[in-house]
């Protein structure tokens, strides 16, 4: 990756301004920053590169534009915070508080050739199938997916999961779920599913797949999690054993 | 009960990736010929295509030209770990290369002050490198390391041997923890080129900080990384009740 110093690409340099000023206060969260031909003729550059700029912090999820309004600070970003620090204490216990979901498929379904793999049972054998879409403030955050073996949790037909979180759920039915083993990639959803989450099907998403096992090894759920970059980032902390 | 039946193509989606599972099909490996999947399966030609199509976008498969549908390559970087780059390739069986992209001396700005906890104008070493895995350009890593924390730096050789273990064992810096902060930004026109992709493409962006065991930072580093070759694994434990 290049220095940035004097002699980057404009649109580079001011990429950094920008990113300083969001990160030192000086453009707050929720206002409008100056617009493209303002900051164009501020450091005496082509709009073109104020635009290619402006395009990558919005990737990054610093910035968001509003047809017809402007280019906004974005707020700070959910962290999801994976798992944190000493002997891998914590925890998805975020996950059980969720803000709030949209639960829009909670149904049975055959395993299959597939799920049944993943969760270690018969491909005839029964598991739940989830769909939600996960908001905060209001704003689609992720589309998630969840597999969980019908016999881990037979009554969860009559769960009310909008108003309990699946965690809450595993701990009355005496489950308790132990290691989740997590891999994040980019990818691009299909139009449908971007639309679930307000986003265009040319917009990559993170998808953080894992399959999770209770204190006994056996596989309870299996979780796709599809996240809008501009609004979630992924964080872990690690340490020497 | 209510059911749930899933759509002709994810049928076929999950056949294919129950096969990918079953057969343990490497990277580059090929799936079978479409009319066999099509028999095997029971599908329709245009439900597989689809299918396949799909699998293309969320980037498990790669198109060849005339020869079919082959597993992509992925490498998975392990998060919540202390270990270099080369023995993360080693222990994989990979074989790693790396270029040294640039060597600096830069001064502390706002930026990295608050992330190093270094006065504004102290210097930092500034080291950029690309590395290579199986002749693959996967990943630039830019580290900021204080220079007083480990002066003359530039002596040793980073390109074969690990910053890490040079810390370690020249610096006697103990690397105790840290964090790690994975999102999507776009490539820039060099780091584009340097990767062999197109500019303003979707690249990992892999922020990570690491601290002696007094909570001192030693090393910051920004990595921005293929989004089609890597992917980054962690194992997470939930917590124990208090």
């Amino acid at each position: 990756m290049e220095e940035i110093n004097y002699k980057s690409p404009l649109y580079i340099q001011l990429r950094e301004v920008i990113r300083s000023k969001i990160e030192e206060g000086e453009f707050l969260p929720g206002t409008a920053i100056p617009s493209e031909s303002t900051l164009a003729d501020m450091y005496g550059i082509s709009r073109l590169s104020v635009r290619s700029a402006l395009t990558a912090l919005e990737y990054e999820g610093l910035l968001q534009s509003v047809q017809g309004k402007g280019v906004f600070v974005a707020g700070p970003k959910v962290e999801r915070d994976l798992e944190t620090l000493g002997g891998y204490r914590q925890t998805m216990r975020d996950r059980a508080q969720r803000p709030s979901t949209r639960v829009l498929v909670k149904a049975a379904r055959k395993a299959g050739p597939y799920y049944a793999k993943v969760l270690q049972i018969d491909p005839e054998d029964d598991v739940w199938f989830i769909r939600r879409v996960d908001t905060a403030e209001g704003e689609a955050v992720a589309l998630e997916e969840i597999y969980i073996p019908v016999a881990v949790l037979p009554n969860l037909e009559e769960m009310d999961i909008q108003v309990f979180s699946i965690y809450e759920i595993y701990e009355w039915a005496g489950i308790r779920p132990y290691r989740g083993r997590q891999v994040l990639r980019i990818m691009y959803l299909d139009a449908a599913a971007a639309k679930l989450i307000g986003i265009s099907e040319n917009q990559a998403v993170l998808e953080s797949t894992s399959v999770t096992v209770d204190v006994t090894g056996r596989p309870i759920e299996y979780s796709c999690n599809y996240v809008r970059n501009d609004k979630a980032s992924f964080c872990i902390h690690y340490t020497n054993q | 009960m209510k059911r749930y039946i899933p759509r002709p193509r994810e049928v076929a989606q999950e056949h294919i990736q129950a096969y990918m599972l079953e057969h343990n099909l490497q990277p580059h490996e090929s799936l079978p010929p479409e009319r066999e999947m099509c028999a095997m399966w029971n599908l329709n030609r245009s439900t597989l295509r689809s299918a396949i199509a799909r699998l293309i976008s969320a980037g498990r498969l790669y198109a060849v030209q005339g020869s079919g549908t082959r597993v992509s390559p992925r490498f998975p970087r392990t998060m919540q770990d202390l270990q270099g780059f080369s023995e993360y390739a080693a222990a994989c069986g990979l074989r790693s290369e790396t270029r040294l992209l640039s060597f600096s001396e830069v001064e502390c700005d706002k930026h990295l002050s608050r992330r190093m906890h270094r006065m504004l104008g102290e210097k930092l070493y500034r080291i950029s490198r690309l590395r290579m895995l199986n002749d693959l350009p996967v990943l630039i890593e830019t580290a900021y390391i204080p220079k007083e924390l480990a002066p003359g730096l530039e002596e040793h050789d980073l390109v074969r041997g690990s910053l890490f273990s040079v810390l370690r064992d020249v610096y006697k810096l103990q690397l105790d923890h840290g964090e790690e902060t994975v999102s999507i930004t776009s490539a820039t026109e060099e780091e584009a080129a340097h990767l062999q992709i197109e500019a303003g493409a979707p690249v990992f962006w892999i922020v990570n900080r690491t601290d002696t065991p007094d909570h001192m930072p030693v090393e910051y580093c920004r990595t921005v990384g293929r989004a089609d070759m890597v992917e980054m694994c962690s194992v997470l434990y939930w917590a124990e009740d208090e």
